[in-house]
């Protein structure tokens, strides 16, 4: 067989199993919960969501930084409620009513992240939030529907990052 | 792991630490009391047994063994054939520490302790053979009887592979019925299950207080239907009435009568849901309230371990061990407390024969003193050593460029016992194992302040040092003064109150450049609350309520706009993402569902001190803001506060109609959608009113049609800006424009 024809079946074979494996990876999907404020959309895993809906007391905490909204009650508990765009140093477009949050855990720590409007669960590719992470970014984009043109570009958020950021009483290597 | 063992096994961790516990404290009063030997023998034996006993019946060979060993180890002593040795005792103080190891790996499915407690049973067979007793000359080969009933003969041995002999007058293990056996007479439950359970209870304070307001809209229900039924009957046809038939205004009574019926149950089941509360919160507070006596132990081995490094003699007396405390508030005291003693050995008691030599008892004495004054425990921690030397101290401050040398002179011997509490003071020329690098004393300081306690320090050179820690008998519960300020309410533990004083500005002074309120003779650094928590510098009313606040040395006057009165709240610790805030001590729940924080006393002082200059009267314009979001109203109080302004704020319009009766306020910034009376209808009324007609009135809608802009211009408003397009300096643009032309 000529090297060159070699090389030709070589190459269709590769790009063959690329492009099954693409579809394997596509099968593979991670619920999402979708949630916007401050003009900018968010996602995070399912899995890490403990409570999602409105917020029934928000109590401010005095002499606190912008980040964090406020303080409310789940189960007995105190939950801070986290102001995401501010947290991330994102510029804020406009302004809503911060009625609803999502409550995340992880081990026995719970954080809540202030919502205007929850979107819903979505099942997105985990191929998809893993190439973004992969290419170096802390917080992976995705598409998510609704918003005007169709889709909502949001954050995935990296939950064990978010609670490992110093500012929220995480170790380090968060933020 | 077998499933049985790992069902058990919680209860027998909690055993073997028991069990370790009182092997330890029957050591060490044999050590320090021979005359206790007989008694306290017999109680070490029974533990030792039941350790034995129940490991065994886990199949927990090595803990077993290293029991057993321990037996055979003290025989001697218990039989007074044998004197109970320092090294005996170290070896068995090692073994208790390593069972409860052992016990806490197998609790982790690690290996963890299992190295120390094989190491240590070899250690005690070897003691044992290096000074046998006659009988024990010769270990026999028999197997172990007894505790070993269950197992067949081939197992039984030790854990180095050994056939092990018993003593011959060991009893028979039995297997701990509280292991094996349902005990109907114990439950044994974790404190942070117990802790859960009371914040659960918490949810039912809650639920209370939604129910008072359900019982109160079912009143209002009533009253409209008592209304309804006024005109109903009055328009009701009197033929209907003259038949007899059962009317719509009849039926109208009868619901009427239900729902009366039905609020006088509401309100019944409610009084019994806040007195069940009450009796289940308070009952679950008794149990953890636990004797100081727990501290016994750890305190003594600690002044043991300390006197054997330092090479000094000292005995520990605990005084007032039947003083119950908060077994959360035990558990954070332990720390500090072993710190304490520790330093008393090593910077306090004085060698021997320097001690003989200045007339003192060979051995040094070391107090540890607990009573309970008021609603706090008083904890002293006394040596009779060398005391404080204040001049290294000084020279010390002075060599770290913590103060100048003149200062240094001028400070008072309390003064100078306070550098210590400093991070990383430390005087002494060596670090060593036990203390000199400085760290310990402001570590106790920080957790006595974290309790929101007070920590003084008395000595006289060559007398001695005594280290007095005063903190809240529970940290779960506290009585607190609950305060209002520019909207916020806010809880100050009722024990830094000294005093409440309503005072004008005029009662206020300036001393230099500091604001000072003179109270009993001494001139108090006075600041606003707002001020304190980093707010703007507000202007005071006629009269403020001033709280007279007291902590350790320090005492300032808080200046408050409102008084709420006082009350009894179950507190929780800061999640972590707020211990960084130093004014924050606490959180608590109120029945209504919001959270209540509650203010370190010991930030408010420093804070107070810091923050009260004489800019604290000067006068600012003053903006209401209306809207009924809470997170628009903070953020436009932070941009408005950050533009200069004083804001007070409103929930709506009506609200904002109350407080433009009672407040002068320079311009309004109103909300447009908003309950009871929206942004629109607001403005209006202020048109109508000549002392408001021309008060300067901006809407922010999240609103943005054309129309909506006109309906505002027409209503009387001066600008009108959308949510939407929000930005923080277009608003200050605005108002400030605003205000110079009203002006």
């Amino acid at each position: 067989m000529a090297e060159r024809d070699r090389l030709a079946i070589l190459r269709e074979r590769a790009e063959k199993l690329a492009t099954l494996q693409a579809a394997v990876d596509d099968q593979v999907t991670e619920p999402l919960v979708g949630f916007e404020i401050g003009g900018h959309g968010f996602a995070v895993p399912v899995r890490h969501v403990v409570y999602g809906g409105r917020l029934r007391h928000l109590t401010a905490i005095p002499s606190s930084p912008p980040y964090l909204l406020g303080v409310t009650a789940l189960s007995g508990h105190l939950v801070s409620i986290v102001d995401l765009p501010e947290l991330l140093g994102l510029r804020q477009r406009g302004l809503g009513d911060v009625t609803a949050g999502l409550v995340v855990a992880h081990g026995a720590r719970k954080l809540g992240l202030g919502a205007e409007q929850l979107l819903g669960i979505f099942e997105v590719p985990a191929a998809r939030i893993k190439s973004y992470r992969n290419a170096g970014s802390i917080t992976p984009r995705i598409v998510l529907p609704g918003g005007d043109g169709g889709g909502r570009s949001s954050l995935v958020i990296a939950v064990d990052e978010l609670f490992a950021d110093p500012r929220l009483g995480g170790g380090g290597g968060g933020g | 792991m077998d499933e049985l063992l790992r069902q058990v096994l919680p209860v027998f961790l909690v055993e073997v630490r028991e069990q370790a516990q009182r092997i330890a404290a029957a050591l060490l009063l044999m050590e320090r009391e021979p005359s206790s030997i007989p008694s306290e023998i017999e109680e070490l034996f029974r533990q030792a047994h039941s350790l034995k006993g129940s490991s065994a019946s886990l199949g927990i060979l090595e803990l077993e063994a290293l029991a057993h060993e321990l037996e055979t180890a003290l025989t001697g002593v218990r039989r007074h054939q044998q004197p109970l040795t320092r090294e005996l005792v170290d070896l068995g103080l090692r073994a208790v520490d390593a069972a409860q190891e052992r016990a806490q790996g197998l609790g982790d499915e690690s290996e963890a302790g299992l190295a120390k407690v094989v190491a240590i049973t070899a250690e005690l067979r070897a003691l044992v053979e290096r000074s046998p007793l006659p009988e024990q000359s010769q270990r026999s080969t028999e197997p172990a009887r007894a505790s070993r009933q269950s197992l067949p003969a081939s197992e039984l041995s030790g854990p180095l592979g050994e056939s092990v002999a018993p003593p011959p007058d060991a009893e028979a293990p039995k297997p701990d019925p509280a292991l094996l056996v349902d005990n109907p007479d114990i439950i044994r439950v974790p404190t942070a299950r117990l802790l859960d359970f009371e914040r659960r209870t918490d949810d039912l304070r809650t639920l209370h207080g939604r129910m008072e307001r359900h019982a109160a809209e079912l009143h209002h229900a009533g009253q409209a239907l008592e209304r309804l039924g006024r005109e109903l009957r009055r328009l009701w046809p009197k033929a209907a009435v003259a038949a007899g038939a059962l009317s719509a205004p009849d039926e109208l009574r009868q619901v009427q009568r239900t729902l009366r019926a039905l609020r006088h149950d509401v309100i019944v089941d409610l009084d019994l849901l806040l007195s069940t509360s009450t009796e289940l919160s308070e009952s679950l507070r008794a149990m953890r309230l636990v004797p100081a006596a727990l501290l016994t132990q750890p305190l003594l081995r600690a002044v043991r371990e300390a006197c054997k490094q330092a090479e000094h003699e000292a005995d520990l007396e605990l005084v007032g061990d039947q003083v119950r405390v908060d077994r959360v508030l035990l558990e954070e005291l332990r720390g500090p407390l072993l710190h304490l003693v520790r330093n008393a050995v090593d910077h306090g008691i004085e060698p021997s024969a320097v001690r003989e030599a200045v007339g003192k008892p060979a051995r040094g004495r070391i107090e540890v003193r607990l009573q309970q004054s008021g609603g706090r425990v008083v904890i002293t921690v006394r040596d009779d050593g060398r005391g404080i030397d204040v001049a290294a101290v000084r020279r010390q401050a002075v060599a770290r460029g913590l103060i100048t040398e003149a200062a240094a002179e001028t400070l008072e011997p309390r003064e100078v016992h306070r550098l210590l509490l400093l991070p990383g003071f430390s005087t002494a020329a060596e670090v060593t194992t036990l203390s000199g690098r400085g760290v310990g004393l402001d570590v106790v300081h920080s957790v006595v302040q974290r309790l929101q306690g007070e920590l003084q320090i008395e000595s006289q050179l060559g007398q001695g040092a005594a280290f007095t820690l005063s903190v809240p008998m529970t940290i779960v519960a506290a009585r607190v003064m609950l305060i209002e300020e520019q909207g916020g309410v806010y809880g100050v533990p009722q024990t830094a109150v000294e005093r409440i004083v309503l005072a004008s500005p005029k009662e206020l002074t300036t001393v230099g450049k500091g604001l000072v309120y003179v109270a009993d003779g001494e001139a108090l650094p006075v600041a606003r609350l707002s001020h304190v928590l980093g707010g703007r510098i507000v202007e005071w009313p006629r009269q403020l309520p001033l709280l007279i606040l007291r902590h350790g040395e320090t005492r300032v006057a808080l200046g408050c706009e409102r008084l709420e009165g006082e009350s009894e709240l179950v507190l929780q610790p800061l999640p972590a993402e707020l211990l960084k805030n130093r004014l924050l001590s606490a959180v608590a729940m109120l029945p209504s569902g919001a959270a209540l924080f509650v203010l370190s006393p010991a930030a408010l002082a420093a804070a107070t001190v810091e923050k009260s200059t004489v800019e604290t009267r000067l006068a600012q314009r003053t903006v209401l803001v209306a809207d009924d979001s809470i997170t628009t109203r903070s953020l436009l109080r932070s941009v408005l506060e950050g533009g200069g302004y004083r804001v007070r704020t409103a929930a709506d319009g009506e609200e904002a109609l109350r407080l433009l009766r009672s407040e002068s306020v320079d311009l309004v910034v109103s909300d447009v959608r908003m309950p009871r009376l929206d942004g629109y209808s607001l403005v209006s009324k202020l048109r109508e009113d000549p002392r408001t007609a021309r008060l300067p009135v901006v809407l922010f809608s999240g609103a943005d049609s054309d129309d909506d802009r006109r309906r505002g211009v027409a209503a009387g408003a001066d600008a009108y800006l959308t949510k939407g397009a929000f930005e923080r300096g277009q608003l200050i643009d605005v108002v400030t424009g605003l205000l110079q032309g009203a002006a």
